[in-house]
């Protein structure tokens, strides 16, 4: 069954355009100029009950205008769409109880008040009755391993703590797709796991369809299986993660520190050296042609590493990559 | 069970505001300091000589000035939230929720004005007793009175409302809450019932909605007339069917203009 349907989805913001200099502030007094901005232009696609897709894009892209109009939020300028068989914008407080939103941006939690408050305000907000939301809260509360701080107040919470939290609250009322917003915006590497896995837990376990927009690649090989690249307001790529990877995601970027100053040429198959100061290295590495462990092998060759982090290539670089290749 | 999430919802706020009850209570000092000097004016008006205008001598204005004055300080300051969640566009997700966004504001500021009101009628009791002793007053006008300010403090959420949804068409709404403030003061009888007020300009301030905010429940505590309570009452709820209207008007109209950026 489809889950998200979308047809032609187009949204055009009027933005205010203020002319230069002196002058230009009087013009706009008396009359403001408007230029369109097509934020999304067009975009079609459908996602299937259970799925996992992610929404990538640079910013400005599109990805977050268009999940604010499948959640309601936005008017499309024209355009059908249509969750768990719901026109969001027409029938926004119907559907918001088969949705669940996460904006990684914009908290619903209570700042001053434990978790548990927003909970129980939450169960009351979608109407829940209390022999269905209070084992549920239990559930997500191990699940989620939220019980050691389910009574501390949301400001004393790290952020890792308080992304669980928006999570558990956005499926309180169980619900049948959840969108993410950048949810892993400003987490560490172990808070990001956490939330990735526990996403994929839920897809996994209870069969919510996730859409998720991030800058972060990791977010998506690690949670989803389909992936959709929308730039300048269209679609310009909708397959698997896997042929992303492949297709698309052939080098990552490698920097490494040295104990010691790199004498001579480095010549390390597949790998092209983008930057070198003394025991510094800014490495670019070709996956399809080299593994990670041949270029490993190659630098402890070359002296004791003191510090090494290996990047994917960024959402801009993986459009770069997919004009390049004339799709 | 629809009323039932509002009632959360303000019972929500209400526990939050109390983590700020320090600040609450350091806020009185401004009230208290009000209340002295005013105090001390009518002491020197009205005091010794006896002096009574239209019925108000020195124990009713201290006492209609610390009603006033709890109602105007006393009300939930919303219109910072409203008119920044308007402009940031952050109003927006409220709209996925399963809650009219005026309904959510409406229990919010219900939420902090409990708050609020209960601290600030605690003090100005407390100071008014000790600067002119008791007011005469029954069980059944208290009740009576607790109607009137109850719609006193709706009114003045649907005039904020109002002022606050403009932010759909105005950059700044900081101007218009300051007109606000100021017709409270006059209009709304903040320092002095406006019996005391030249005929055309209480017949202004009786003609426009400010005057239900503070000066009618106001003067309902130090005069009370049992037959024109009723009158009183049906002028507030007129005043807050048309300010309510007019908000839900405003609010429909902003929605379908809002811009949020895509982020």
């Amino acid at each position: 069954m489809t889950a998200i349907k979308v047809r032609d989805l187009v949204k055009v913001f009027k933005v205010a355009h203020k002319r230069p200099g002196l002058a230009g502030s009087l013009r706009a007094i008396v009359r403001t100029e408007h230029v369109d901005v097509r934020a999304v232009d067009g975009v079609t696609f459908s996602v299937e009950e259970g799925e996992t897709v992610a929404f990538i894009g640079p910013n400005g892209a599109g990805k977050s205008t268009t999940i604010k109009m499948l959640t309601g939020i936005l008017y499309p300028t024209s355009g059908e769409a249509t969750v768990t068989g719901m026109t969001p914008w027409k029938q926004r407080q119907r559907l918001s109880r088969s949705i669940g939103c996460v904006f990684g941006q914009r908290s619903q939690l209570w700042y001053h008040l434990p978790p548990r408050d927003t909970f129980e305000l939450l169960a009351h907000v979608y109407e829940l009755p209390v022999s269905q939301w209070k084992p549920r809260l239990t559930t997500l509360a191990d699940r989620f391993e939220l019980r050691a701080f389910m009574d501390t107040p949301v400001r004393k919470l790290s952020l890792g703590q308080r992304m669980r939290c928006e999570i558990a609250a956005s499926l309180l009322h169980a619900p049948r797709v959840l969108f993410l917003d950048e949810p892993t915006v400003g987490l560490d590497v172990m808070a990001k796991r956490a939330i990735r896995d526990l996403v994929l837990e839920m897809n996994r376990e209870e069969g919510v369809t996730v859409l998720l927009t991030s800058h972060d690649v990791g977010d998506i090989e690690q949670v989803c299986r389909r992936v959709m690249v929308i730039n300048h307001g269209h679609l310009v790529l909708d397959t698997t993660v896997a042929a992303l990877r492949r297709d698309f995601m052939k080098s990552k970027t490698v920097r490494v520190r040295l104990d010691s100053p790199v004498e001579g040429i480095l010549n390390i198959p597949g790998v092209e050296v983008l930057k070198r100061k003394r025991g510094n290295l800014k490495l670019l590495v070709n996956t399809a042609t080299t593994s990670m462990d041949d270029v490993l092998a190659h630098l402890m060759q070359l002296g004791t590493i003191e510090d090494i982090t290996i990047a994917d290539p960024s959402t801009e670089q993986i459009i770069a990559e997919i004009y390049a290749s004339g799709r | 069970m629809g009323a039932s999430k509002y009632i959360h919802i303000g019972r929500i706020n209400f526990l939050a505001k109390t983590a700020y009850m320090g600040d609450l209570l350091l806020g009185t000092t401004f009230y208290t300091l009000i209340l002295f000097v005013f105090v001390q004016l009518w002491r020197v008006l009205g005091g010794p000589s006896g002096l009574v205008v239209e019925g108000f001598g020195y124990r009713e204005m201290v006492w209609y000035l610390t009603a006033s004055e709890a109602i105007m300080l006393g009300r939930a300051r919303i219109q910072d939230d409203i008119s920044d969640e308007v402009k940031t566009g952050a109003i927006a997700y409220s709209l996925g929720r399963p809650y009219h966004y005026l309904g959510f504001k409406f229990a919010c500021y219900w939420g902090e004005t409990a708050v609020r009101m209960l601290v600030h009628i605690a003090v100005g009791i407390a100071i008014a007793l000790l600067a002119v002793g008791p007011i005469q007053v029954t069980a059944v006008q208290l009740g009576a009175l607790a109607v009137s300010v109850t719609l006193a403090l709706i009114l003045n959420f649907l005039i904020v409302a109002c002022i606050s949804l403009l932010a759909f068409w105005v950059e700044d709404t900081v101007p218009f809450f300051w007109i606000y403030g100021k017709l409270l003061f006059v209009l709304g009888g903040l320092f002095a019932p406006v019996e005391l007020y030249p005929e055309a300009l209480a017949r202004a301030a009786r003609a426009s909605p400010f005057n239900y905010v503070l000066y009618v429940p106001a003067r309902m505590l130090v005069r009370f007339d049992a037959a024109a309570w009723g009158n009183t009452i049906a002028a507030q709820l007129g005043w807050i069917a048309v300010l309510g209207a007019l908000a839900v008007g405003l609010y429909s109209l902003g929605v379908r203009r809002l811009n949020v950026n895509g982020g």
